[in-house]
């Protein structure tokens, strides 16, 4: 593989589901805790709460907590893009920058996650690259599954660790 | 057996953790070994046994429950009193860069400068371990060979917020140690060391029955000494911050516990209930009863 495609990677799942719903799972701090945050907290430009039924917008920060995990197990980064439709783009690992698309194919609601500008360097590869990739595949497939009706595969036990469920 | 920082960590991170933000190592020592050297920032504490940690000029012994904080370019050594399993906690220097710059421009920081707040040399002493703590220590050492989802996302999360933790806890060494009256920066960093574990200890103590001589003797200075300093930094006397230390933990086991109004305060070293009584009314404005009774109320 060439030094370049290790900065991105690109993820596509098929949900039976309407496009709008979709993006309230990303868009939403309600949407994001259905299927892959135990609490996802969001503040506007000013510092303001949104609530967990609002739509977030660009600008917004954000701090969160995972099922599994106490407190003080955080991520905290940012929504660079929102459209309110089909856009929505936040920084996470490293500050990397995963771009969420929501486009028809088909006949289903095809959900396509884009990861980029990871670093390169061998050690990133390895620790970023291959494990966020990873993380994705499992949230993606625990997304597809609640939205079409079927089981949350979250592991909630913060007794129960080393499982790819959280 | 002597063995420098460099050698040790090229040995040590195959077999153990080396992660983006961090090196984190656990291993048993005896006292036949000794690591010496400069690391770079970090922490160090023990799970069983103890070390005997000299840093630069300065001698401590860490024990299980307690840590020292290990500032850049600082000379370290590290003896195994007995056989020993010492945690080494080393965080690269990028990201603390990068943690207290952040710190800087995030916090009231008028009248220092962003070098200052780089050097952590003011939390570079023995510290007491928290829950928090230990939990995201335990949680870094899985992380190494563990295949949850993000895993190094959620290591150099936590490893950053040990950071933040030192990065604030130095910030306010800084402002603090600013209010003392002495005006070579050596003697100052000093005195204010020796307060803050004086400080620390007594947090930790204040189950125990203790006089203020005690306290000083932490602090190494006399009790009139220890007494006016400590005044001139924490803005109240020793004596009032165990008193406000018992209190709020009284206030504590009222509300979420079912332990007679007696024994909490027998737990905290009152003498008399009524004593007990007289001094939480004045704290709270609320007697123990009272405030009992509104909780169950509610």
């Amino acid at each position: 593989m060439e030094n370049s495609q290790w900065s991105s990677f690109r993820l596509r799942v098929n949900v039976n589901c309407k496009p709008e719903d979709a993006y309230r799972m990303w868009a939403t701090p309600a949407g994001l805790e259905n299927w892959f945050l135990r609490k996802a907290t969001f503040a506007d430009a000013d510092g303001k709460e949104r609530q967990t039924d609002e739509l977030l917008q660009e600008g917004d920060t954000y701090q969160w907590l995972w099922h599994g995990y106490s407190d003080s197990v955080k991520e905290v980064g940012s929504v660079l893009k929102a459209n309110d439709n089909d856009q929505f783009t936040f920084t996470f690992s490293m500050g990397s920058p995963v771009s969420i698309s929501i486009y028809q194919e088909a006949g289903e609601t095809i959900i396509q996650l884009v990861e980029s500008d990871l670093p390169t360097d061998e050690e990133t590869r390895l620790q970023h690259f291959v494990g966020d990739s990873k993380g994705w595949i499992f949230y993606l497939t625990n997304l597809k599954s609640v939205l079409e009706g079927g089981l949350d595969l979250r592991n909630r036990k913060e007794e129960l660790s080393d499982v790819i469920t959280a | 057996m002597v063995i420098s920082p460099l050698s040790y960590l090229k040995n040590k991170v195959h077999t153990n953790y080396n992660l983006a933000d961090h090196y984190l190592i656990t291993e048993t020592i005896d006292s036949t070994s000794q690591v010496n050297g400069v690391f770079g920032m970090g922490i160090i504490t023990v799970s069983e046994g103890s070390l005997k940690a000299q840093i630069n000029q300065s001698a401590y012994d860490i024990t299980p429950g307690s840590f020292i904080v290990v500032n850049e370019g600082s000379l370290l050594t590290l003896k195994a009193n007995k056989r020993s399993t010492m945690w080494l906690l080393l965080f690269k220097s990028s990201v603390a860069k990068v943690v207290a710059a952040e710190l800087f421009h995030k916090r009231e920081t008028d009248g220092l400068n962003y070098e200052s707040i780089r050097n952590h040399q003011l939390v570079e002493h023995i510290h007491y371990i928290n829950a928090s703590l230990t939990d995201r220590l335990m949680i870094l050492l899985k992380s190494g060979s563990s295949c949850a989802s993000f895993q190094q996302l959620k290591s150099d999360g936590i490893v950053r917020s040990i950071i933040e933790d030192l990065s604030s806890k130095n910030l306010e060494a800084i402002q603090y140690s600013a209010k003392l009256p002495v005006k070579k920066e050596a003697t100052r960093s000093d005195l204010y060391i020796r307060l803050s574990i004086a400080h620390d200890w007594l947090a930790r103590s204040f189950k125990t029955a203790l006089d203020m001589e005690a306290a000083a003797a932490v602090a190494m200075m006399s009790s009139a000494h220890f007494t006016r300093y400590f005044k001139m930094v924490y803005g109240i006397t020793p004596y009032q911050y165990l008193l406000e230390i018992r209190m709020q933990w009284a206030q504590e086991q009222i509300l979420n516990t079912t332990d007679s109004i007696q024994q909490i305060a027998q737990e905290i070293c009152f003498e008399t209930l009524s004593s007990f009584s007289y001094q939480f009314k004045k704290w709270c404005g609320l007697s123990p009863r009272q405030l009992r009774k509104s909780q169950m109320m509610n």
